[in-house]
Order: C-alpha cells, then sequence, then structure tokens
C-alpha cells in the first residue's frame, strides 16, 4: 500500500475513534445555536405582530358620512390590525406626536364634507413627527394624499351624479336612496380593495426571506462551529512524524490530503446525523414557506448533502488556520478570531444590506461569503456549476497554502 | 560497508550553526555525538537524514546519499528526539504506518519488534504507553525498511535504567548484526556503548580521545 494511503487510514482511524467526543460537542453546539435562532425569529415575528401604528383623527367630525367611513376604517377594513385609528382633539394630537405616541395624524378641516359635495378643493392634511426622513412616515403622507384623493374625486363623483338626478327632477326619497346606495357600493369597492393586487416578497438577499436568510446562517455559523472543537484532531505537538514522512518521499500535499479528507469526513458525518434527526422530527409536519420542498427524512438527508460543498469551502479554510498555528490555545484563539470577524463581515450575524458599503462589497470573495451564497443557491434552488466551482476553486486555494506552510515548517524550521 | 559525512554546514540566517562538520563510520561500529543542549545535534542529524536541506555529503560505498533520496530512504533509518507517532492509535496502527501486515507480524514474532519487546504492548495506545515504550515503538518504526544505518537523537531521554538498558540491548543486537549506529546524547553513561565519540561544540565536530570519565567528558562538552 502507498505511504499516501498508509497515512490516510492512520488519520482515518484517530479521527474515528475522536469522533464520539467530537459528535457530542456538535450536537451541545446545535442545541445552543438552534435555540438562539429560534429566540430572534421568535421575537422578530411577535414583535411584528404586536406592533400596531396609531394614527390620530382631528377635526370637523360631524357628518354622518365621516361617522360611517371612520367606523367602517376601524370594525371592517383590513388596516385594522395594523393600523389603530383614534379620534381625538388636536391639542391630544400634538402632544402624543411629540412623545412619539401617535405615528401621525389625519387632519380633517371643517366644512370638507360640504366642499367635497360642491367640488370643492378643501384636502386632508397628514401632519407628523419631527422626522420626516423616517420611510414610514413619508409612506403615511404619500397613502393619506392618493388616499384624499381618490376619495375626494369618487365622492365629487357621486354628489354629482346626485345633483344631476336633483337636475332631472327625481323624487327626494329616490335622490336619497341613490346617494346611500353608490355610497355603500363605493365602500365595498374600498374594503375589498386586496382583490385588485397581489404582493410576492423578493426577500431581504438572495432571494430569500428573513426567516431563510438566517437558517443559510444557521448552518455556516455551525461549520465554523464544528471547526473550532476539532482542535484535538488537527493541531500538533510537533512535526516529528510529518517531517519523517517527508523523508519517506511522503509529500506535502499528500500528507495534507491524508490529514484534511478525514477533518472534511467529520463535517461530512456531522450533517448526514443531523438533518437525519431534523427529518425524524419534522418529516411529517408541515415546514415552514423559508424551506425547500423537502420530504422525509431522505429529503431533508438530501438537503444536507447538497450543503456539503459549503461545509467543504469552511473546513478548507479552517484547516489552513490550524496549519498557520501550533499548540492548542493558539488554534483555538486563531480560529474563534477568524469565526467572530468572517461572520460579522459576511453577514452572519447581521442582514447583509444593514453592514457598512465597503463589506458589503467584499463579503461575496470571503470564504465564509461564498459558503453563505452556495447554501442560499441551495434553499432558493437556484443552484448552478459556477456556484460549485467556485467552492472547488476556494478549497483548492486553501489546501494549497496550507501544503506551502507545510512545506515551509517542515524544510525551513530550526530542529 | 562504510559512511563518511564530509563538510555539513548549516546557517540560520546569520548564525552558523554547524561548520564544516565531518565523521566516518564502518559497518559493526558504534558513533557517539557528544554536545550540550543546543549544540546542533538535532540540525546534523536532520541534514544527513534528508529532513533539513544543508551543505555537505553522505557518502555511503561510494554514492552520495544526501543527492539519492531513494537509497537513502532505504539504508537510514532515524529516531528523532520526539517520537513520531500518533497518540490516539495503538502500537500495531503506529507501526501499520511503516509496515505492511505480514513483515509486522514476522517481526513481532521473530525479529527485530519481539526483541524491542513491542510485542508486550502491541494493542495498548500510545496516549496510554510510558516514555520507554514510547521509544521503543518510535525505533521499531525507524526499522521498519531494515536500514543498515541508524540515527537515534537522544533516545533514553528521560527513560529509567531498566528501559535504557532494554534500548541498548537492541542496539548491540543491531551493530552486531553488521549496521552502523550514530547516537545523540548529552547523556555521558551512553557513551560506554560508543566506539568512537565525537565532540560537537561551537559549530565544530572533533573525534574525543581522551580518557572516558565524567570530568573530562564533562569538561570537553562545556563551552570555554
Amino acid at each position: 500500500m502507498s505511504n499516501f494511503f498508509k497515512y490516510l487510514r492512520a488519520q482515518t482511524k484517530r479521527t474515528i475513534k475522536l469522533y464520539p467526543a467530537i459528535l457530542a460537542f456538535t450536537l451541545v453546539l446545535v442545541i445552543g445555536v438552534s435555540i438562539i435562532l429560534s429566540v430572534m425569529l421568535g421575537s422578530r415575528s411577535e414583535s411584528e405582530e404586536n406592533k400596531r401604528i396609531r394614527v390620530g383623527i382631528v377635526g370637523d367630525l360631524d357628518n354622518s358620512y365621516l361617522d360611517i367611513g371612520i367606523s367602517a376604517l376601524k370594525s371592517m377594513d383590513t388596516s385594522r390590525f395594523y393600523i389603530e385609528f383614534e379620534q381625538m382633539s388636536e391639542e391630544q394630537a400634538k402632544a402624543e406626536l411629540k412623545t412619539g405616541k401617535l405615528m401621525g395624524y389625519v387632519h380633517i378641516p371643517a366644512g370638507f364634507v360640504d366642499s367635497v359635495a360642491n367640488g370643492g378643493s378643501l384636502k386632508l392634511k397628514y401632519i407628523i413627527g419631527n422626522s420626516p426622513a423616517v420611510l414610514s412616515s413619508l409612506l403615511m403622507q404619500e397613502i393619506i394624499d392618493v388616499i384624499g384623493s381618490i376619495i375626494v374625486e369618487s365622492q365629487c363623483a357621486v354628489y354629482g351624479y346626485i345633483d344631476l338626478a336633483e337636475i332631472a327632477e327625481l323624487e327626494y326619497k329616490t335622490r336619497v336612496e341613490l346617494a346611500n346606495n353608490l355610497s355603500v357600493e363605493y365602500i365595498g369597492h374600498i374594503l375589498k380593495r386586496e382583490q385588485w393586487y397581489d404582493i410576492h416578497t423578493l426577500g431581504i438577499g438572495k432571494g430569500l426571506t428573513f426567516e431563510g436568510y438566517y437558517v443559510c446562517a444557521f448552518f455556516i455559523l455551525l461549520f465554523l462551529l464544528w471547526g473550532t472543537v476539532c482542535v484535538n484532531l488537527i493541531t500538533k505537538r510537533d512535526l516529528s512524524l510529518q517531517r519523517l514522512l517527508f523523508s519517506k518521499k511522503n509529500v506535502v500535499f499528500g500528507q495534507i490530503t491524508a490529514e484534511y479528507a478525514p477533518f472534511f469526513g467529520v463535517f461530512i458525518a456531522n450533517i448526514i446525523i443531523l438533518f437525519a434527526a431534523a427529518g425524524l422530527l419534522l418529516g411529517g409536519k408541515e415546514l415552514p414557506a423559508f424551506l425547500p420542498d423537502i420530504a422525509g427524512v431522505f429529503g431533508f438527508i438530501k438537503l444536507g448533502i447538497m450543503l456539503i460543498p459549503a461545509a467543504a469551502v469552511i473546513s478548507a479554510m479552517q484547516f489552513m488556520l490550524y496549519e498557520l498555528t501550533s499548540g492548542v490555545v493558539s488554534a483555538v484563539l486563531l480560529q474563534i478570531l477568524s469565526l467572530v470577524a468572517l461572520s460579522y463581515a459576511s453577514g452572519l450575524l447581521y442582514p447583509i444590506y444593514s453592514l457598512p458599503q465597503t463589506l458589503q462589497a467584499i463579503s461575496p470573495y470571503l470564504p465564509t461569503g461564498v459558503a453563505f451564497s452556495y447554501a442560499s443557491r441551495v434553499m432558493t434552488g437556484d443552484m448552478n456549476a459556477e456556484a460549485l466551482i467556485n467552492a472547488a476553486v476556494y478549497v483548492a486555494l486553501f489546501l494549497s497554502v496550507a501544503a506551502v506552510v507545510r512545506s515551509i515548517k517542515i524544510r525551513g524550521s530550526r530542529i | 560497508m562504510n559512511i563518511e559525512i564530509t563538510g555539513v554546514s548549516k546557517s540560520f540566517g546569520k548564525k552558523e550553526v554547524l561548520k564544516n562538520l565531518s565523521f566516518s563510520a564502518r559497518g559493526g561500529q558504534f558513533v557517539g555525538i557528544l554536545g550540550e543542549n543546543g549544540s546542533g545535534k538535532s540540525t546534523l542529524f536532520s541534514i544527513v537524514t534528508g529532513l533539513q536541506k544543508g551543505e555537505g555529503a553522505f557518502m555511503y560505498n561510494g554514492t552520495d546519499l544526501l543527492h539519492n533520496p531513494s537509497l537513502r530512504a532505504k539504508k537510514v533509518g532515524f529516531v528523532p528526539q520526539s517520537p513520531p507517532l500518533l497518540g490516539e492509535l495503538t502500537a500495531r496502527d503506529n507501526l501499520r504506518l511503516w509496515y505492511s501486515k505480514n513483515d509486522m507480524l514476522r517481526s513481532l514474532e521473530c525479529g527485530f519488534l519481539k526483541l524491542l519487546g513491542i510485542d508486550e504492548f502491541i494493542d495498548l495506545a500510545v496516549s496510554k504507553m510510558s516514555g520507554g515504550m514510547k521509544k521503543r515503538l518510535a525505533i521499531g518504526c525507524a526499522i521498519s525498511h531494515q536500514p543498515e544505518i541508524l540515527f537515534l537523537d537522544e533516545p533514553c531521554a528521560a527513560l529509567d535504567l531498566p528501559c535504557k538498558e532494554r534500548i541498548y540491548a537492541y542496539l548491540r543486537e543491531f551493530v552486531a548484526g553488521g549496521g552502523i549506529v550514530v547516537l545523540a546524547t548529552h547523556d555521558i553513561y551512553e557513551l560506554v556503548l560508543c566506539d568512537d565519540v565525537y565532540v560537537l561544540k561551537n559549530g565544530a565536530l572533533s573525534l574525543y580521545e581522551g580518557s572516558r570519565d565524567i570530568k573530562s567528558l564533562v569538561g570537553q562538552m562545556s563551552h570555554e
């Protein structure tokens, strides 16, 4: 058997002996990170559900039609789930606006309804706080403008039609019935406006939803943590064995490959075990929309296998980092510092669009960025050969650097 | 069989560690290299065994082994100061890095591995072995290809006398079979085994021809 295969067998046996401890530590990490992820996602959706915008309604409200309209808004319109309209005096509205309890308030000028009925030009006003640049306030202003135009113009049309009925000398009773029917018909259309449009969410990055983004980040963070756990497998007290192997024509790249292969095998084994466990737990249940369409244990395992190239990029990078250090303490320190820095710079801790432009520009080229990009393609089903080639190039690069470092250490160091 | 090591030199930066060293040995001879810690013994051995680049020649029956890695790999065995073993594996698994299965079994039954007593702890993990066991196992790994020349870098450092005696017994056997042993040590007691003793001091190697008593040898070693 060639020297390479002998060394590969020896390293594989070592890995198998150390794997139970690695797996135990991995499970602790997975549970810990899963708890953090579920708390993050849970608290976000909870805060969104509980959060309603408060908008005040101020001004001339002595009109039955206005009353009907505001009551319809509060009780029948879908906006009641996220906007709370409250009638109040202007003094109260100003006070609550200053304290931030109100997003803004709508001012209905005196004689607004009569103005509309007679084709006048009175407008609704929307008053906001001191930060006009806040996006939600700007949007509300636009919405009020549009709604105001639609309401005014539509109501002008209704009243114009009533005037026409009067000119045509229709009976009073008939004119009142006409006015009511037209107004009710109009309100009915407004309340059913959701049937006129459909909203598609493109997601917050790479076509992923918020939840999908953080699940991808979760995978990459796990891979980074797994590599750190393998410190005892990879770090070497000295290179006496590797030097001796080198003198017996066991070339450096062969040594690197024989050591990396079992290390990478740890990642593959972890992925298969964890995804199989996830499949057993979630296989029969309805899955969240941000997950790809997978079914059963084998579906989960297949998803895990598709993530293996992303794991390869991370494991190769960590192998290279281990080669740069000697000793457990320095190895762990370097791994942790790299984990924190790369996680931040690649948008694993915060969405990428919230990072400075410089980081957003370099993130796709970082190893964690490449791995994340690959994982996101797996999640969105948008896999292509380019992503796979990118991953392979990074793996080859890191292993080559590790081989160069090993060669320098073997040949150049003082014994 | 004869070996002649000539002109071995090595510098690290501006510091010249080895200055044109030369020594020779013939088959059946035990050579000792004596020197203080940091004198360059390990560096000398790493150069002649091909682990490091350096100047010089290592002539074996007329062939320069420094420029013939294949022949060097066959003829030379090296036991470094730090045993080159994988701690999680057993002695058997470590030996399998260097031996074929049949050769290992044969040697365990009636060969040098049996002589070293490795059969007594063949299935023990290296992490659970004593220092003496690890050294014996390291020697067992180094002789897998039945070399004719064995370089040992402080093979008995930190071992008790019974352990040392076991290793010395094997080395005597090796030399008696016509092999050459070159031993680097700063343990004066090991020099009792040696036919020739060289002293490495200030980067230079010189044959010691004086008395083998402790006082004389310490005087030779110390920097003056």
